[in-house]
């Protein structure tokens, strides 16, 4: 086979375009593969002006790049990238995938014969890699659609974030979340400080325990709030309040603990108390007054006469013993008051058993006097069999609070016939104590209240407003019992009457 | 940036010289193609290290404008990979230099177009001659283009293959036009170590 022949032979079965051009872009030479794909024959093209056949190609731009590989004697290109084609050559064939309708070429100009001014133009069919790299910009596109929205779900999610650590930081109370094992892995702004971490990381991962005084305790049993004595880093105690709610978050199981500080507030109770208990005394003291007075002026009374007989030599020894004897009970008398009066100052240090009946008894005689004074009869019926084991003199003050309070209510309305009525009767395994006057009642408006710190009716001169909030506080906090009020009407003595009826409920 | 001792300096000499006489055609068919006068600047070689390339380019390039990034591959010994940069700005002056309607020059693909001539015109020229003088063999790949914000979008995570770059930098400029670019060939080892030995041998033989 001659070298001609061979050069022939790959002509025609290359698979590419081959034109020869001269400068005048007239066609030389046109192979096979162009013969099939234009369907234009080297016969009909030859000797004629590719730009007639084909009036799509840019004669400027061929004639421009001719010159430059022929000057150059160097290659000159067409590339997909920026141009379709060189040529219009349209897809009658293609069905499937068909993303073109005319073939995407690359074309590249090869300097043939310089002296003569003749181009070789080769033509590559990119029509495959254009498709793909179509399907790949589609791709791309879809890509970042996706990846846009999944940035803005990130952000919307970081944003709730942000919201969550935003209200997470605005409570008042210090809440901390732990995981299932009870390590802790957030915590807000409140208890940072109030634990006394020096940062938040500080507190990731400390278990749950390190936050309680009381190392033994059962946190996993407790689901109700609860007081107890919290530690911080640097080993102080406080009081607070705490709940401990588990919860399910992505199927894991997460804690949550919250703790309200109640350093304030316990300071406050202490406070109130104290204030109630100054207040209390000063009642006591007008108490103790009354109460003197009478055996005063029966020991008084006792002295003179003894003194006024001894001066008309009347003074019988009968009659000295019988004087000295007056003096003795009476002397006696003020003495119980004092004991009486020292107990309930000092309080009662721990629960004793003792007569209910007895005990109103003693809370009576403390009063008797005053209670005379005012004209006020009292009536207590008791069931004579109860006995409580309980604070003793904690019951007295709270009985006396509300006794007084009946007598402040009594007074103010000008109540004509004053009576108090005392019951106590037990009622499954409780003994129920009812206290209630004829003073027509307490408003609507002031009932749910009277209970409250400094919630006062009275004039500012009377009332402290703290003598029920105490007696609320004994009977609840202190002995384990309830207290109510309501207004009643009964019927006493064939009258009518309306009064506040405080009801307290103490175990047996 | 550091220079590297790698070409002494007898080396260097030798290869601006045949760098200069390259060049030099590289002008004249210019300016014959485009029937206007071109000029090329003195070219300036300089070897640097990888890792400082990015660096370099930017600061060769104005920042403050999109600039088209044309690249084209040179086969053989002497492979290469040819730059050239030129602002959008100037890159419509050429097209105009190169004939083009004004409505053409507002479509971005004959813009690009322009660029991929240019480059083409500028790596054949120039290299061409400088592999003539050298007595090798080279051959091109056709150019791409693209158009970028920044430099910094120059994906150049390749280069970290390499050590070495030797840059050929220099200015093309258009008499009484606005049109300033780039061209830059970049080198690396093998061809590094290849021009190194050719440089010798001519040098012997002087």
């Amino acid at each position: 086979m001659g070298s001609l022949n061979k050069a022939d032979l790959i002509c025609e079965t290359i698979d590419n375009g081959i034109i020869l051009l001269n400068e005048n872009l007239e066609v030389l030479f046109w192979n096979k593969w162009l013969e099939t794909r234009t369907n234009i024959s080297f016969d009909q093209i030859s000797q004629k002006k590719i730009t007639e056949v084909f009036p799509d190609i840019n004669e400027a731009k061929l004639k421009r790049k001719i010159k430059a590989t022929l000057t150059l004697n160097s290659p000159t290109f067409y590339t997909t990238e920026l141009n379709e084609s060189f040529f219009n050559i349209e897809f009658k064939n293609k069905i499937t995938h068909r993303v073109f309708k005319n073939m995407q070429q690359n074309v590249t100009l090869n300097p043939y014969d310089i002296e003569n001014k003749t181009v070789i133009i080769y033509v590559y069919d990119s029509t495959i890699l254009k498709e793909t790299n179509f399907k790949l910009a589609h791709a791309k596109e879809k890509i970042e659609k996706e990846h846009n929205k999944t940035l803005a779900i990130k952000q919307q999610l970081e944003d709730s974030i942000d919201e969550f650590e935003l209200l997470l930081n605005a409570t008042m109370e210090a809440i901390i979340l732990f995981d299932e094992n009870y390590i802790c892995t957030n915590i807000n702004d409140v208890g940072v400080e109030l634990f006394k971490f020096a940062s938040k990381t500080e507190a990731l991962g400390v278990d749950i325990l390190a936050f309680f005084e009381d190392k033994q305790l059962n946190y996993k049993k407790i689901e109700n709030t609860f007081e107890a004595s919290m530690n911080t880093v640097c080993k102080h105690t406080f009081p607070a309040l705490i709940k401990i709610k588990n919860a399910t978050f992505n199927d894991k199981k997460i804690r949550i603990l919250t703790v309200v500080d109640l350093t304030e507030l316990k300071y406050r109770d202490k406070l109130i108390s104290e204030q109630a208990k100054l207040v209390a005394m000063g009642e006591m003291i007008g108490n103790i007054a009354h109460q003197w007075r009478q055996p005063l002026s029966a020991i008084s009374t006792a002295a003179s006469g003894i003194k006024l007989q001894k001066e008309f030599n009347m003074l019988t020894d009968e009659l000295l013993d019988e004087s000295l004897d007056g003096i003795v009970r009476s002397s006696m008398h003020l003495s119980q008051t004092i004991n009486d009066f020292r107990d309930f100052i000092q309080g009662d240090k721990e629960v004793v058993k003792f007569s209910l009946e007895e005990n109103l008894k003693k809370d009576l005689s403390i009063v008797e006097g005053m209670l005379k004074n005012y004209d006020i009869h009292v009536f207590l019926e008791c069931q004579k069999t109860i006995e409580l084991y309980n604070y003793k003199n904690e019951l007295t003050q709270a009985i006396l609070n509300i006794i007084d309070n009946s007598k402040d209510a009594l007074l103010e309305k000008n109540v004509k016939d004053k009576y108090i009525f005392i019951n106590t009767y037990e009622l499954l395994d409780e003994a129920v104590i009812e206290i209630y006057d004829n003073a027509k009642g307490i408003s609507d408006d002031v009932i749910n209240k009277i209970f409250e710190p400094y919630f006062t009716t009275k004039h500012k001169s009377q009332g402290t407003g703290l003598g029920l909030y105490m007696t609320h506080q004994i009977i609840e906090k202190s002995m384990g019992g309830t207290i109510s009020v309501s207004n009643i009407s009964y019927e006493y003595n064939n009258h009518h009457f309306k009064g506040a009826c405080f009801k307290i409920t103490l175990p047996l | 940036m550091e220079n590297s001792t790698i070409l002494n300096e007898d080396q260097q000499d030798c290869l601006q010289e045949l760098i200069n006489i390259a060049y030099g055609s590289g002008t004249a068919a210019i300016s014959e193609i485009l029937d206007a006068f071109a000029t090329l600047s003195i070219p300036r070689i300089n070897i640097i290290e990888t890792k400082y390339l990015n660096d370099y380019l930017q600061s060769q390039v104005k920042v403050d404008m999109p600039q088209f990034l044309a690249t084209q591959l040179i086969n053989g010994k002497f492979s290469s990979e040819n730059l050239f940069i030129i602002d959008k700005h100037s890159a419509e002056n050429l097209a105009r230099e190169f004939g083009l309607e004004e409505s053409e020059i507002e479509d971005i693909n004959e813009l690009s177009d322009v660029i991929l001539e240019i480059t083409n015109i500028l790596s054949s020229s120039t290299i061409s001659k400088f592999a003539q003088e050298m007595d090798i063999e080279v051959s091109f790949s056709p150019p791409h283009v693209k158009l970028l914000n920044s430099i910094e979008e120059m994906d150049s995570t390749f280069i970290d293959k390499y050590h070495q770059v030797i840059i050929i930098s220099t200015i093309l400029q258009f008499e009484n036009q606005n049109i300033r670019g780039e061209l830059l060939i970049l080198t690396t080892d093998d061809t590094i170590e290849f021009i190194k030995k050719l440089l010798d041998k001519i040098l012997d033989e002087l």
